[in-house]
């Protein structure tokens, strides 16, 4: 018997090998699960990281979490700190270019107390999406929370102001004392030096928003001092408090077409000014004063027989001439003053006022027309320039020699006065002994004129109708005094929530005196805690209290 | 080897605990059960309003304090009050004065009614502590005011200072002690305030 080992030829592929290709497999299997759940990586720029803890800040969306800070970085050329952010994949959609991201941390504000819940868990950021097909993976961290959400409906509209004081985010734009909308952003222009406010008007009151609406800040009370008057004027008490945003339709005028959204309006410091400064439809004119303009200031009324047509520019006007002011000039002897003729004021459609008064305006002056200084309010001591009929002044037409046409004046009011008694006593010293009787009769003559001068006075006086002015005032002392009164009501109202007895009184007497049962409590452990801060874990080691001695 | 591990465990594990960790103790006056609901008097002739007793120094805590010779002052780190003293004092102060006065109407302060020629009792306390020598002491000063015509009246203001020696070695006699103190306080007021009765302008 023969024995043969039987060979058996060795399988090219050992089964063995199985296991770590196995494993391979799974390697790369979990690898792909986790970067595939490892969500989407963003980065958020911040100027500082306070409150914000890589590995712990999470990112929500309606305080949904979203996603988590991983890591922060410095990047000290742009000043700027850097979030790395991952993203749960599921939300990707909301990465939208336009999504704002804020922190969500305590804030106290004119609108209320927010994120007090922050205050022991930690800040978090906010997330707001926003409406854009664009993605985006670096974001900016907002200053402030973006107050007005994306889903709440109403226009946007840009308010500019050159003059306004500065207003915060957030505060209220009212129509007729009613909340209407807010301010969402404020920034200051460098290049036209005018702050650029950002509004949203809530619908449905954005239908509201008109054309021809006016906007003008309304800070509590106004006092403004003018030809017209002392006028003081106060709001609601949380207007006092806190200032606004007033909007309205000019007076006398219907609202033209809703404004369409992104607008720009002017933002004026005031009612009052909001009213003047509609007329933008001008023309600058000199008036050149043989007198004193003391009293007269910029922004004073110009009137024709006490109809406003105009507003003084610049008294004197700050014009110049072959490179000097206009009053430099060695043959005049007069003060050049500047005026707005506002066509806007003659007729509501200044187009045709415009053609009226350029048509017009060479006939007038031939007629008599000139502009003469009047005392607008003897206690001011504020005067106003209005243009009236003397014909008996001596020929004039408008000069065009000068930047701007030049109206010519007449003297008025005390100036003329004093030339006449000047001529006068002129004459007086002129007067020889031995006169005629022809003389006396010319000096009597000029007697009757200085009479009819001061009657002319007179009757100026009364034409400006100065006793009708304090009568005005008087009623507007009346009304401030019943809005003065209203605020003083509300406050009232505002204060008995806070009188003795009130329930708002008893139950924080309540809470203080559970507060303050704890802490008489809690006092002798915090006095245990200071000499053995070990205490909680540990037993007390203070020594036995000395026990009391019968004696 | 390890009988030696074994006890080395053990002396560790002995070494965490603290066999001789003290408790702390409570203290309260004791309750007058023998008072008897007091028939309500048909119209109490006056009302007294007593104000919640104002602690001062070193009298506002809850742990017994006590006065020790050398002018040390131990504030108890294991025997404390029940309740903060002014609420202790307040309480029995008014049962005591509702059964001593049995014309009058004792009410808290804190009652929101303001009675005609109603009186008002303040109590200031100092000291509310044991002494190494007198055994317990209480000191302070009391005021009784009225409101007449919407000005504030003060009829009486004294000053007192009440001793008392303890019984026996231990906080729970100093208690008692001060009880009898307290109670003998309320006693004086007690007859003080019977004398403005018979003279109401407190010209005493």
């Amino acid at each position: 018997m023969s024995e043969h080992a039987y060979i058996e030829t060795k399988p090219k592929f050992s089964v063995i090998w199985f296991v770590p290709i196995i494993a391979l497999c799974v390697t790369i299997w979990m690898l792909y699960q986790h970067q595939l759940n490892k969500g989407h990586t963003v980065f958020i720029k911040m100027s500082n990281a306070d409150g914000i803890i890589a590995g712990k800040t999470q990112v929500r969306v309606r305080s949904v979490k979203i996603g988590l800070v991983e890591s922060l970085r410095l990047q000290l050329e742009q000043n700027a700190v850097i979030a790395k952010v991952q993203i749960d994949t599921m939300y990707e959609p909301l990465l939208t270019s336009d999504a704002k991201i804020w922190v969500v941390k305590p804030r106290i504000d004119e609108s209320g107390i927010s994120g007090m819940n922050t205050l022991l868990s930690g800040v978090y950021l906010e997330l707001e999406p926003g409406t854009s097909k664009i993605q985006s993976s670096l974001f900016t961290l907002q200053d402030e929370p973006a107050l007005i959400g994306a889903d709440i409906e109403g226009k946007r509209y840009k308010l500019k102001s050159r003059h306004a004081e500065v207003l915060d985010v957030g505060t209220g734009i009212y129509f007729r004392n009613f909340k209407i909308g807010q301010i969402e952003s404020a920034n200051f222009n460098i290049d036209n030096l005018a702050m650029e406010y950002g509004i949203f008007v809530f619908s449905p009151y954005d239908q509201l928003i008109a054309d021809n609406m006016i906007f003008w800040v309304a800070s509590g009370v106004s006092i403004n001092l003018s030809t017209e008057g002392i006028d003081v004027s106060t709001g609601s008490l949380s207007k006092l408090i806190k200032g606004g945003i007033s909007v309205d339709y000019p007076p006398d005028q219907a609202p033209s077409e809703t404004a369409e959204a992104q607008m720009t309006f002017a933002l004026h410091e005031n009612f009052s000014t909001a009213l003047e400064q509609r007329f933008d439809d001008f023309d600058f004119y000199l008036i050149e004063f043989e007198q004193s303009i003391r009293g007269l200031r910029s922004g004073a009324p110009v009137e024709y027989r006490g109809m406003r047509i105009g507003t003084v520019e610049q008294a004197p006007a700050q014009l110049k001439r072959n490179g000097q002011p206009l009053y430099f000039q060695q043959d005049s002897t007069s003060i050049p003053v500047l005026i707005r003729i506002e066509y806007g004021r003659l007729f509501e459609r200044s187009a045709i006022a415009r053609e009226y008064w350029q048509q017009h305006i060479e006939k007038w002056i031939r007629n008599g027309l000139r502009a003469s200084l009047k005392s607008g309010n003897m206690l001011t001591g504020a005067i106003y320039i209005e243009l009236d009929f003397y014909p008996d002044a001596p020929d004039a037409r408008v000069m065009t020699s000068s930047l701007y046409p030049t109206l010519p004046s007449v003297s008025s009011g005390f100036t003329a006065l004093s030339e006449q008694v000047t001529k006068l006593l002129n004459k007086l010293n002129d007067l020889p002994v031995n006169k005629t009787l022809e003389q006396l009769d010319g000096t009597l003559k000029e007697y009757r004129q200085l009479a009819m001068e001061m009657n002319e006075l007179v009757d100026s006086f009364n034409q400006t109708g100065t006793a009708n002015k304090v009568n005005e005032n008087l009623d507007n002392i009346k009304v401030t005094l019943t809005q003065l009164t209203s605020s003083l009501r509300q406050f009232e109202k505002t204060l008995t929530h806070y009188q003795q007895d009130s329930t708002m009184v008893e139950q924080l007497t309540d809470t203080l005196e559970e507060l303050e049962s704890l802490s008489n409590t809690l006092k002798p452990f915090a006095k245990g805690l200071n000499e053995q801060p070990n205490m909680i874990i540990f037993n007390k080691q203070t020594p036995d209290d000395p026990e009391p001695r019968k004696k | 080897m390890r009988y030696f591990g074994s006890c080395f465990f053990i002396l560790l594990l002995s070494a965490c605990s603290n066999p001789t960790s003290q408790t702390s103790q409570y203290y309260g006056f004791s309750l007058d059960l023998s008072q008897q609901q007091r028939a309500e008097a048909s119209q109490p002739a006056h009302t007294l309003k007593v104000n919640t007793v104002k602690m001062s120094g070193t009298a506002d805590q809850q742990g017994i304090v006590q006065r020790l010779d050398d002018n040390k002052v131990s504030v108890a780190q294991y025997h404390f009050w029940a309740e903060h003293p002014r609420y202790m004092l307040t309480r029995s102060l008014t049962q005591a004065l509702t059964r001593d006065l049995s014309q009058w109407q004792i009410l808290n302060a804190d009652v929101p009614t303001t009675p005609a020629n109603s009186y008002v009792l303040s109590i200031v306390v100092d000291d509310f502590a044991g002494h190494y020598k007198a055994g317990s002491l209480v000191s302070g000063r009391w005021f009784v005011y009225t409101h007449r015509n919407g000005d504030t009246e003060l009829l009486i203001h004294r000053p007192f200072t009440l001793t008392e020696p303890l019984k026996e070695n231990g906080f729970s006699p100093l208690v008692q002690a001060l009880q009898v103190s307290w109670l003998k306080l309320s006693a004086d007021i007690s007859s003080q305030l019977a004398t403005i009765t018979q003279n109401p302008d407190g010209t005493n």
